[in-house]
């Protein structure tokens, strides 16, 4: 599904991604761990798109998108859907019209078709009652469903997650885990970048333990969590667990 | 005693003598004649519904006495009527303007207002094609092109670095050669104070819109304009169903303040001959003398214009910051 070799991502003199290679399969989810500014939200933000691979290669359904001038972005941005920290829900917009606009727009699918699938999104995050509300009167785990819910709508082949509960109130959380988990056992290929090990150990078929730009250690969320062979794996857990 | 007699007796004699030479005096009834003067002078006058005199100061003879109404006609100021009963021999009547101050003011303001007018109109076209220019430019100097940006960048430092005397100049001045070498051979083409006043104050305003125009674009959460991306939105899409929108609001009530300011900036144009508030209130001072009263209206008049709007844009603000 997605194929990563060799990626390398520079700022300036900042050397975020040191080489990292991995594949991805269909319908696994893969939970990203490590400390803060190791390169887990750049590897995620290259696999979007978001930022421009320095050197190195992301290939997406076989297809090498690593040079943005030789593809359309916007194509392969609609099959990769995003999570993010902050939600970014559009705040002119209500709950439904953040969820209808880019089928609508980029789909080209008609009002009432999008509608019809924001309503069924809605339902499946728990929020229809909330169609017509706008971000703003909505709760931090609320937002966070409805940004799910949106780039759902997309229907996207991976669905990438940049630490999608670090901005929530504890007794948010659980709310939109849940709506993760629901994904994950419906057979959603997932990335996701967190620092919840429970939801990690529990859901991730796969856990890549990052630190400083390169993928340390990985294996099964067992192997990880349990027998961490690296030393800086060891640390990181004994932390915060 | 005697010296006493003597005394009353010339007292009484010169009395009646003075009597008597009152009744000698007293003419027959002959024509009156009538000397008007009025400040400011040159009023028409008018006598009886008829035009009979065109200027003042003057002196009417030939007039017969009695019951007359006599109008006086001041150019720009008024007229005035009184009706009189005029005397035999000589009458003098005076018009002149009343000293007081209030209503000497009373009296420029439908001059001033009609400045006023064409302060307002010369502002709110300007600004309307102030925001059009600007928007566009202000989109152009945050789009990723390094042309556009450079050439955006440059129209507004030219402008926010120079003086809009200098602008109004440049063009009522300045262009009427380069017109006339491109099309009339040479010889320059004269602009209508009116279009350099118009096409000067837009450019102006076109290049503060521009700067208010890309703060508000930036003011927006980077955060927006990816999520947007990451959906599959184009470029363009985003901005103009994600970014844009919520720019405009951010962008409403510094767009107040940038109306105002142009509201009084625009009195610069009168440098130029264009008949608005200040040049009125320039022509009245040059007839009247009176600048103190004069030139205090012109500024009420002014505070009339830009409080209703402050107010205006005040609210503005509040009311944007609960929806924020």
């Amino acid at each position: 599904m997605i194929k990563v070799v060799d990626l390398h991502k520079r700022f300036r003199h900042l050397h975020v991604l040191k080489g990292i290679t991995n594949q991805i399969k269909q319908g696994e989810v893969v939970c990203v761990i490590g400390p803060s500014g190791s390169g887990k939200s750049t590897f995620l933000r290259c696999l979007n798109l978001l930022e421009k691979p320095s050197s190195g290669h992301i290939y997406i359904e076989g297809v090498d998108v690593s040079d943005h001038a030789l593809i359309d972005v916007n194509e392969v941005r609609a099959e990769v859907g995003m999570v993010f920290q902050r939600f970014n829900l559009f705040p002119h917009k209500t709950a439904l019209e953040n969820i209808t606009i880019a089928p609508s727009k980029v789909r080209g699918l008609s009002q009432t078709e999008a509608e019809d699938r924001a309503y069924e999104l809605l339902d499946r995050v728990g929020l229809r009652h909330k169609a017509d509300v706008y971000p703003d009167h909505l709760s931090g785990g609320q937002q966070q469903r409805i940004a799910i819910a949106r780039a759902l709508a997309m229907r996207p082949k991976v669905l990438l997650f940049d630490e999608p509960t670090s901005a929530l109130d504890p007794e948010m959380i659980q709310e939109v885990l849940d709506v993760m988990k629901t994904l994950a056992h419906e057979g959603m290929t997932m990335v996701v970048v967190t620092h919840e090990m429970g939801f990690a150990r529990e859901v991730a078929h796969r856990v890549l333990f990052m630190d400083e730009g390169e993928i340390l250690e990985e294996g099964t969320p067992t192997e990880v969590f349990n027998s961490p062979k690296n030393d800086r794996t060891k640390q990181f857990l004994s932390k915060i667990l | 005693m005697k010296k006493r007699y003597i005394l009353a007796i010339i007292l009484t004699i010169a009395l009646v003598l003075g009597c008597l030479q009152l009744a000698w005096a007293t003419p027959e009834k002959q024509d009156a004649f009538l000397k008007i003067t009025s400040d400011p002078v040159d009023a028409q006058v008018y006598l009886d519904g008829k035009l009979i005199h065109k200027y003042t100061p003057c002196t009417i003879r030939g007039l017969t006495p009695g019951a007359h109404h006599i109008e006086i006609r001041k150019s720009k100021y008024r007229t005035e009527k009184r009706n009189v009963t005029l005397a035999s021999g000589e009458n003098v009547l005076d018009f002149s303007l009343a000293e007081n101050s209030l209503f000497y003011m009373w009296l420029c303001l439908p001059s001033l207002l009609l400045g006023a007018l064409m302060t307002l109109f010369l502002t709110v076209v300007a600004e309307f094609s102030g925001i059009v220019i600007g928007t566009l430019t202000g989109v152009a100097r945050v789009i990723n092109n390094k042309a556009s940006n450079v050439i955006a960048g440059i129209y507004v430092d030219f402008i926010r670095g120079t003086p809009l005397l200098v602008q109004i100049f440049m063009i009522h001045f300045g262009t009427p050669p380069i017109l006339g070498a491109i099309f009339n051979n040479g010889q320059p083409i004269p602009i209508n104070p009116f279009v350099s006043a118009l096409v000067a104050l837009s450019i102006n305003s076109g290049a503060y819109v521009a700067e208010i125009v890309r703060a508000g674009i930036q003011s927006i959460d980077k955060g927006q304009m990816e999520a947007a991306r990451s959906l599959g939105m184009t470029y363009r899409q985003a901005m103009s169903h994600i970014v844009l929108p919520q720019a405009i609001k951010r962008v409403i009530p510094p767009l107040g303040n940038e109306f105002i300011a142009m509201l009084k900036d625009s009195s610069l144009v009168s440098v130029i001959g264009m008949e608005e508030l200040v040049r009125k209130a320039q022509v009245i001072v040059t007839r009247s003398y009176r600048p103190t009263e004069t030139w205090l209206e012109v500024g009420l008049i002014f505070l009339l214009m830009t409080i209703p709007f402050t107010r205006v844009v005040a609210r503005l603000e509040r009311r944007l910051k609960i929806n924020d």
